[in-house]
């Protein structure tokens, strides 16, 4: 095996509950959005456009989606001869098996497959989050300042820290504390959930924290606290640019309608930064006599004869004529039959909406997947 | 069984007719409704229906387009340990332009090794979505050396303007082989899709050889069919000769047409291509389009109708693009009317300019070209 500077291993075993039910069948990584992608493909291309070549993949809650959308790993050049990508389930031993009990175990129960690689470093990252990073310029930097951990951060409002981990910074970026979630928060830096470890040391406190019967195996709440207490060097990494947490309906539905907005941070169409994901090729867009499209994005795949506004379609949808969907996000396959009317409707996927069928309200709906509505 | 079946591509095929979009490119590698190039639809029907060797005639001149577009094969499933996708080069004395035999002589090396004991030969120039499965189980039930594949065409046979025609006995048997000329009369157009022996291709293209017999392929075994026991296919469906600038302009509107869409695009489990990662296209407030087939990672703000977009392309605000094919890559800048043209790929067209064919001679603008006032 050839020795890497840093792999990465990404968790994507996320059940994400406040997506219900689109996560119903589907862990939260493998939730479509923008149009052609899941969550998991901003991670995943990250590492590819950060050259990294070494990802491994923790699923645990439904994976079946998630494993057969990474498959070899080719549609983000990771299926590599050396690394490449690997999905890594939990698994038994002869002692016996366990599910992840926590982000800290499903890294610990993976020290085997980290070792054969022999990094310097190691990269946590988690498959819930739209973003576009470099994380090769993190590496540098938390090699430059010779860090044990680093942290990337986000600055946020007061109010929204409250939801975060914050760190406590010195002036040379150090952190002197971490505070899970705060009442009180004392700055509005963010953590990001994206970690790079110095490998040596953090097998070390992983062996430690599982012999910890009360430990709660979590990185924000176990690891890095104790990393702190023993006097390690932690350094954040300030991040700007486009991140969102899509853990519930709203946020996701805003999320997508972000990519409506001309300038946004984003920026899916440059080519310098390019998100990859798996999936068949489907033939160009079609547009009927009587289609009318305003502010969307619609996808190879699709075929419109009605009315679309502020709304995002998947591949393979249908939008017969005379109906009128606005600031709604279908996913793929949906058919919308002639003359329903939606509004601020998430539509899951394989989901067919029969003609006359009018959804709409002042709050985000979400018509489930592999339905038929009446 | 596919396995018992390896696949020739010819795609060296004779530009006169199309020269406007092949002057950087083989026939085989022109881009196509949007999304997909002409050589799609061959490697697309081989390979579907598990054929996981594909030989593949280049021409000589531009073919790096082509090895862009096809790459290790992966996207055809090509990319395999034995087998696979093999370009077969031209030697230096082959005519130019002509999947010739000589150039065959010299790749007989690669027809020896593959294990496969049967071909299906095909041209890359012809756009059909074919379930080649059918044709193998005829060419099996028959049990004759060589299965040839028309198709009836009656109406219409300007399209297939120097095609070899068939001509039938009452019997159904082939009497001789003719060439289209114009003419109201039916015709069984040859597809130039063929399934033959290896071993039986391989005796032929040595004797051609040895006797000085130089030139087409398919006409060249259409010469000996006298002397091998042949089947033949009648195909039903769609099909289209990328010979000509018309027929490249006829085929991208007849996608405009659903049932015809459908059949060449979609039925059989679709035409596979190369995978660009390209977002999805963006349509503003001002942009406005119908009757149009148009790809990812297109930003429209101006109008667009009867037309047919590829990927990446531009459409500024006040634009009006009319009956058009507009290749990846293009800016049509801001008030550009656009009528009757096919656009090759990154060009850019020049505020307010008015670019206007015919609509029976489509104007073509070459690639690279930049076309200001």
């Amino acid at each position: 095996m050839r020795k890497k500077e840093m792999i990465a291993m990404l968790l994507a075993g996320g059940q994400g509950s406040r997506l219900v039910p689109l996560t119903s069948d589907v862990a939260k990584p493998a939730v479509d959005f923008g149009g052609k992608y899941k969550i998991i493909d901003f991670p995943l291309s990250n590492c590819t456009n950060s050259g990294i070549d070494t990802v491994g993949i923790l699923t645990q809650y439904r994976p079946f989606l998630l494993n057969t959308h990474i498959g070899t790993g080719s549609a983000w050049d990771l299926n590599s001869m050396h690394g490449g990508a690997a999905i890594l389930p939990p698994y038994t031993t002869q002692e016996g098996g366990a599910w992840y009990k926590g982000t800290a175990n499903a890294i610990y129960q993976n020290i085997q497959y980290i070792d054969r690689y022999d990094p310097d470093h190691v990269l946590i990252l988690s498959g819930d989050h739209i973003y576009k990073m470099d994380y090769n310029k993190m590496l540098r930097e938390h090699k430059k300042e010779g860090a044990d951990v680093t942290i990337a951060a986000l600055t946020v409002t007061l109010e929204e820290a409250k939801r975060f981990g914050i760190m406590n910074v010195k002036d040379d970026n150090t952190i002197y504390e971490f505070e899970e979630k705060p009442e009180k928060p004392k700055s509005n830096l963010a953590s990001m959930g994206i970690y790079i470890f110095k490998w040596s040391e953090l097998k070390k406190y992983l062996i430690e924290d599982e012999k910890n019967k009360e430990s709660e195996n979590d990185f924000g709440m176990n690891i890095l606290p104790k990393m702190l207490d023993d006097g390690l060097k932690m350094i954040t990494h300030p991040f700007k640019g486009y991140w969102k947490d899509v853990g519930t309906i709203n946020s996701l539905w805003e999320a997508n309608m972000d990519l409506l907005d001309e300038d946004n941070d984003l920026n899916l169409h440059t080519n310098d930064w390019k998100i990859y994901t798996s999936g068949e090729p489907k033939g160009a867009a079609y547009f009927g006599e009587r289609a009318s499209v305003e502010n969307s994005m619609v996808v190879d795949g699709c075929e419109v004869n009605g009315s679309i506004k502020n709304t995002i379609l998947f591949p393979g949808v249908i939008v017969e004529e005379g109906a009128i969907v606005e600031n709604s996000v279908l996913f793929p396959n949906v058919k919308i039959g002639k003359g329903v009317i939606l509004d601020r409707v998430i539509v899951g996927e394989n989901t067919n909406v029969l003609s006359g069928t009018h959804v709409g309200d002042t709050t985000i709906k979400v018509i489930p997947q592999n339905k038929t509505i009446k | 069984m596919a396995k018992s079946y390896m696949g020739l591509i010819l795609a060296a095929q004779d530009t006169n007719d199309i020269m406007g979009l092949t002057k950087y490119r083989p026939i085989a590698s022109i881009p196509f409704a949007g999304r997909y190039r002409i050589i799609d639809f061959s490697l697309t029907n081989l390979t579907r229906i598990g054929i996981s060797n594909v030989g593949i005639v280049v021409p000589h001149n531009y073919v790096g387009s082509l090895r862009d577009h096809i790459r290790g094969g992966q996207f055809w499933d090509l990319n395999r340990k034995t087998g696979g996708i093999f370009l077969m080069h031209p030697t230096i004395d082959s005519e130019i332009g002509k999947s010739n035999v000589k150039n065959f002589r010299s790749n007989l090396e690669y027809l020896h090794k593959s294990k496969e004991k049967n071909v299906v030969l095909c041209s890359s120039h012809l756009i059909a979505n074919v379930d080649l499965q059918s044709i193998i189980d005829s060419h099996e039930k028959s049990g004759r050396d060589l299965t040839i594949v028309y198709k009836k065409e009656d109406g219409d046979l300007k399209g297939y303007r120097g095609c070899t025609s068939i001509m039938l006995n009452e019997n159904n048997e082939i009497e001789k082989f003719g060439v289209v000329v114009d003419s109201p009369e039916e015709a069984n157009i040859s597809l130039e899709i063929k399934i033959i022996r290896k071993d039986l291709l391989i005796d032929l293209l040595m004797s051609g050889v040895q006797n000085g017999l130089v030139g087409d392929l398919n006409k060249f075994i259409e010469h000996n069919v006298y002397k091998i026991s042949t089947n033949l296919y009648e195909f039903i469906g769609y099909t289209k000769f990328i010979d000509s600038t018309k027929n490249y302009f006829k085929a991208n509107k007849d996608m405009l047409k659903k049932e015809i869409r459908e059949e060449l695009l979609l039925s059989n489990g679709g035409i596979s291509t190369k995978i660009n990662d390209t977002p999805p296209a963006i349509y503003k407030p001002e942009s406005k389009v119908s009757n149009s087939l148009i790809a990812n990672g297109c930003i429209v703000k101006g109008s667009v109708k009867d037309s047919i977009i590829g990927r990446r392309v531009v459409i500024k605000k006040g634009a009006t693009i009319e009956n058009s094919v507009i290749l990846q890559s293009c800016v049509i800048e801001e008030g550009v009317e656009i009528k009757n043209v096919i656009i090759d790929k990154n060009v850019t067209i020049s505020r307010y300019q008015k670019v206007i064919g015919s609509e029976d001679f489509p104007l073509i603008i070459e690639k690279k070209s930049l076309l200001d006032g």
